[in-house]
């Protein structure tokens, strides 16, 4: 069999016949899949975890979502409705959140101290658990994949996103190569069509030829680079071969109609594709939460779609046992301020805001921390963002007072001076 | 022991015996002391060190650290034909002397300085020329730091040193890290809160102590629009742990221990004219120039150490203190005498950039090879022992520009670059009569090639986003991603220079009769070397079996080649 990391002189005989195989044409996918790294078909031991991260961009109002205030003076035109837990209410405009609520917990009292004016910022505070001007720092999706490992046929961190969104560098000091995966409006990949140039049984010799003169190239000498290269084109060969992972066609035209076909729709139902083939962490993007007009008819409008998939999916993950271990949270910068501004708005909110999550053990089905009668402050149970951070993590069965290894620098992965929402975690 | 360790030490002794007699014994050159350094560690540690670099492997490092850029076939062919035994010493003084190495220096120095952050104040380009104009004149380097620390962004010659911290909105705890990080070799990120929970050198004055000097700084926007920095009076600032957040502490400016002093004016006469809105904040004492005319000296053992120890990175692949930021008890440097003896030296030549790198070039340690010595695995052979060459990653830069040497595509680019140009622009006959005077050829020109560079600037930050470390973090170890590989497995950009064209070496390479000669300048091309026998018989093989599309198989070749480790790695 064909080692691709091995530079070994017994190898060279197998690298000879398989350029005489190659040349004769006779290289087929079978065997390319030999190609597969050592490294990267490593099996993560014990269970599974998964990751499912639900980013609404802009800042969700508290007020017309996880904590309605109706009837008071910053309470807005919405009415609270009752949910799958008794005593608890959501706004009227998460009907099928609502029926829902059994399988998530609340939390009505996140806030974070000396958050940056910018969206950016105060985003990178929640996804890192960490005040911004410390960073940067690696956000949750690559953090969390990384500590727990992909299933080495598949990109381990996928980010689907609005249209026309780039890749970011969301790893920081993790390295490109734990950065998401973009899924650019929902859209396979960048760059993984065969060109035309190399078809028909080209990128087949094209590939083998590269790793022929990377293992001449490592023969004496040190490996770890030659296989980390190697390992990303094994992936890539993977990958375009496996592009029908990104097909949300081919999911039943009954499911199709259930998270619809507005894109957030289309998403969520590309977020259980990814998820079902296991990859680890699959993150979702919804934009336009940033009200400050017509906060109401925004609000209206985007829960109006994400409502319905984000409930959906939660159910089905449930159906199929996924939510066992798959963690699941909803997230955004900080929340809406309670007065409402001139011409319907509201401004941002870092002082208090909502977030649900659940699955992967989460304490569900009860609500965490409560703000006072008209949402202007918290009144029991304070949760900052850096402590929701520590619990993501231990929810995932890892130790956020862990330290990752940084270049030879020990960098804590949950900030040192919080931890983990016990009440939070069964 | 292998015999190559005996030999060195013996090597040294015949040098000394040869050194004419009656001149009293002048100290050695540096590029000796350092060889003696680190072949006497590796003595003790018992590490055979690798052999010296043949002329291929040893041109492509030095072109590559030197000026960032590969040689092309030509001159790799003039370089392997040269019988000068004083070629390397040659070819290292032309490139340090040449435009390319000014021009390397100043992105080098703005990656480590500015670490990607987006343009704000000032942009890259005019921070870039303002560097490499500083490395061409060989600018001392204590100079160019203070330059830095002292820019206020008024002088219009020295605006764009001001990049440093306007670029950082002259926040102040971006700055007092990156300030301990970037000229002192000290991450004090976790001191911002209290002292260093591990590391018991970092501690929570340092960081205030560094914070008095920026913490008055901020920016002050001028009548024109554009952006500079003022600074408010103070003398000292509080700061209390966040384990014991009642207890205050305050501190002086501080350079880590050093507390200095700061003179005293009465209350109203701190300011050379009263600041206001419209008014810039100018203090008669001002703790930002306190901070640049003590800071770069060699009066702060961190300064010199910290350049010392980085430039040496730059060259050898790693510090002699590693990670490079942290210089602390606890992680001593792999070589104390010698990060010693480079540090003096450095502060000695009055920081002479080109005169230090030019001593580490000469040495045996950066000249030997990244081949690992016979029969020596490599988990024993420590990689900060320096007995081999490191594998260092191209930065982004230097992928784009080397991806266009190799593959002669300058011109499949350029024409790429008007396409796109003539697509933006709306046709003539749109636009309708117009007053305007018609642009002179000169001034013509002068647009078409800065709407050229700014096509070509976008292909660039596609690179460094791909290819790069996250904005605001140090360039990082190599790190091979999937999106990397996709990107130059299939996108438009890379394949359309690997297609064959009458023009790029696909096309050229084609033309070529002899498997033989095409083999030679294929791999003379990409990897400045000529092929082994075995990578000739794979040249010959894949082109006998596309006899029928001789150009498709010369694709095949080049890509495999441009997208393999050797490609990618300055080794």
């Amino acid at each position: 069999m064909f080692d691709s990391a091995c530079g070994s002189a017994d190898h060279l005989v197998s690298r000879r016949s398989m350029l005489g195989n190659l040349l004769a044409g006779a290289a087929g996918v079978g065997a390319l899949s030999q190609l597969i790294h050592p490294a990267v078909a490593k099996q993560i031991e014990g269970r599974k975890k998964q990751v499912l991260i639900f980013l609404l961009n802009g800042g969700l109002s508290q007020f017309e979502s996880f904590d309605p205030k109706p009837k008071t003076d910053t309470g807005g035109p919405f009415r609270a409705i009752p949910t799958s837990v008794p005593g608890t209410h959501f706004s009227e405009l998460m009907p099928f959140t609502a029926k829902q609520a059994h399988r998530l917990a609340v939390v009505r009292s996140m806030f974070a101290e000396k958050v940056p004016g910018s969206h950016g910022g105060a985003r990178e505070y929640v996804v890192t658990g960490r005040p911004p001007q410390q960073g940067p720092y690696p956000w949750m999706g690559p953090a969390f994949s990384t500590l727990l490992g992909s299933n080495g046929e598949l990109p381990g961190n996928i980010h689907i996103t609005p249209a026309r969104w780039g890749p970011r560098a969301d790893a920081a000091f993790l390295g490109p190569r734990n950065a998401s995966l973009v899924l650019s409006g929902g859209q396979p990949p960048r760059n993984i069509d065969q060109p035309e140039l190399f078809n028909a049984g080209q990128d087949d010799v094209r590939y083998r030829l590269r790793t022929m003169a990377d293992q001449r190239f490592s023969q004496r000498r040190r490996t770890a680079h030659t296989e980390a290269y190697q390992a990303s084109y094994d992936q890539a060969s993977r990958l375009i071969r496996q592009k029908s992972l990104f097909d949300v066609s081919r999911e039943s035209e009954q499911d199709r109609q259930r998270y619809g076909s507005h894109d957030i729709g289309r998403h969520c139902l590309m977020a259980r594709r990814l998820l079902e083939q296991g990859v680890t962490c699959v993150k979702v993007t919804h934009n336009n939460y940033d009200s400050h007009m017509e906060n109401f008819n925004f609000h209206l409008e985007q829960l109006g779609e994400f409502d319905r998939p984000f409930a959906t999916l939660l159910e089905d993950l449930d159906e199929r046992g996924m939510l066992d271990h798959t963690l699941v949270m909803l997230i955004t910068e900080f929340g809406r301020t309670p007065e409402i501004q001139p011409d319907n708005g509201r401004d941002h909110w870092p002082p208090n805001w909502s977030v649900v999550l659940g699955g992967c053990g989460v304490q569900v089905g009860g609500v965490l921390g409560a703000t006072n009668a008209n949402g202007t402050e918290i009144v029991d149970r304070p949760v900052h963002v850096g402590e929701m951070f520590h619990t993501y993590v231990k929810a995932l069965g890892l130790d956020p007072k862990a330290t990752w290894e940084v270049g030879g620098n020990q960098v804590p992965i949950g900030a040192p001076e919080r931890a983990a929402v016990s009440e939070l975690l069964s | 022991m292998p015999q190559v360790v005996k030999l060195h030490p013996l090597v040294v002794l015949l040098l000394a015996a040869i050194l004419p007699s009656g001149v009293p014994a002048a100290e050695p050159p540096l590029h000796e002391l350092i060889d003696q350094a680190i072949e006497s560690r590796l003595t003790e540690l018992k590490v055979p060190p690798a052999e010296i670099a043949d002329d291929t492997e040893f041109l492509r490092r030095i072109s590559l650290d030197l000026t960032g850029t590969i040689p092309t076939a030509a001159v790799a062919r003039a370089f392997l034909a040269d019988s000068d035994p004083e070629k390397r010493t040659k070819l290292i003084d032309e490139l340090l002397a040449s435009d390319a190495f000014a021009a390397r220096m100043a992105t080098v120095f703005d990656v480590m300085l500015m670490e990607r952050r987006p343009d704000k104040h000032v942009t890259t380009p005019e921070w870039r020329a303002w560097l490499a104009a500083s490395f061409a004149e060989n600018k001392p380097l204590d100079q160019l730091a203070a330059e830095i620390l002292g820019a206020d962004g008024v002088d219009e010659k020295l605006r764009p040193a001001a990049k440093f911290y306007l670029d950082r909105d002259v926040d102040r705890d971006v700055l007092v890290q990156d300030i301990a990080r970037l000229f002192l070799g000290v991450n004090l990120q976790c001191a911002q809160c209290h002292d260093h929970p591990d590391i018991s050198d970092y501690l929570h004055r340092h960081y205030y102590g560094l914070a008095v000097f920026v913490s008055g700084s901020k920016p002050f926007r001028q009548p024109d629009g554009t952006t500079v920095l003022q600074e408010n009076v103070l003398r000292e600032v509080e700061y209390a742990s966040v384990f014991e957040p009642d207890k205050t502490h305050t501190t002086g400016p501080r350079l880590i221990e050093a507390l200095l002093e700061v003179p005293e004016f009465e209350k109203g006469d701190e300011y050379v004219e009263t600041p206001s809105r419209t008014v810039r904040a100018v203090p008669k004492f001002s703790l930002r120039q306190l901070l640049a005319e003590r800071l770069p000296t060699s009066q702060t053992p961190e300064f010199s150490r910290n350049l010392a120890n980085r430039l040496w990175a730059l060259i050898l692949g790693r510090g002699l203190v590693h990670p490079l930021d942290m210089h602390h008890s606890a992680n001593p440097p792999s070589h104390p005498a010698l990060l010693e003896l480079l540090t003096s030296r450095l502060a000695e030549s009055e920081f002479d950039c080109r005169g230090f790198l030019r001593e580490l070039a000469l040495s045996r340690t950066y000249q030997r090879s990244s081949l690992l010595p016979e029969n020596a695995a490599a988990a024993d052979i420590p990689e900060d022992s320096f007995a081999v060459a490191p594998l260092k990653a191209l930065s982004p830069e230097q992928l784009f520009d080397n991806l266009l040497i190799a593959t002669r595509a300058e011109p499949v680019l350029l024409r790429s670059i008007d396409q796109a140009l003539a697509a933006d622009s709306t046709p003539a006959g749109d636009a309708g009569p117009d007053d305007k005077p018609e642009a002179s050829p000169e001034e013509a020109a002068a647009k078409l090639a800065e709407a050229r560079q700014a096509k070509r600037a976008e292909t660039v930050a596609e690179f460094v986003t791909i290819f790069g470390s996250a904005a605001a973090q140090p360039e990082g170890e190599f790190s091979a991603s999937l999106p990397q590989a996709l990107y130059l497995a299939n996108s438009e950009v890379v394949l359309s220079w690997v297609a064959p064209e009458k023009d790029n070496l696909t096309g050229q390479l084609a033309t070529f009769t002899e498997a033989d000669q095409l083999a030679d300048e294929l791999y003379l091309s990409v990897f400045n070397r000529l092929p082994a026998d075995e990578e000739r018989q794979w040249v010959a093989e894949v082109l006998q079996q596309h006899r029928q599309n001789r150009s498709q198989g010369v694709a095949t070749l080049v890509w495999s080649l441009i997208a393999s480790a050797e490609f990618r790695l300055n080794h």
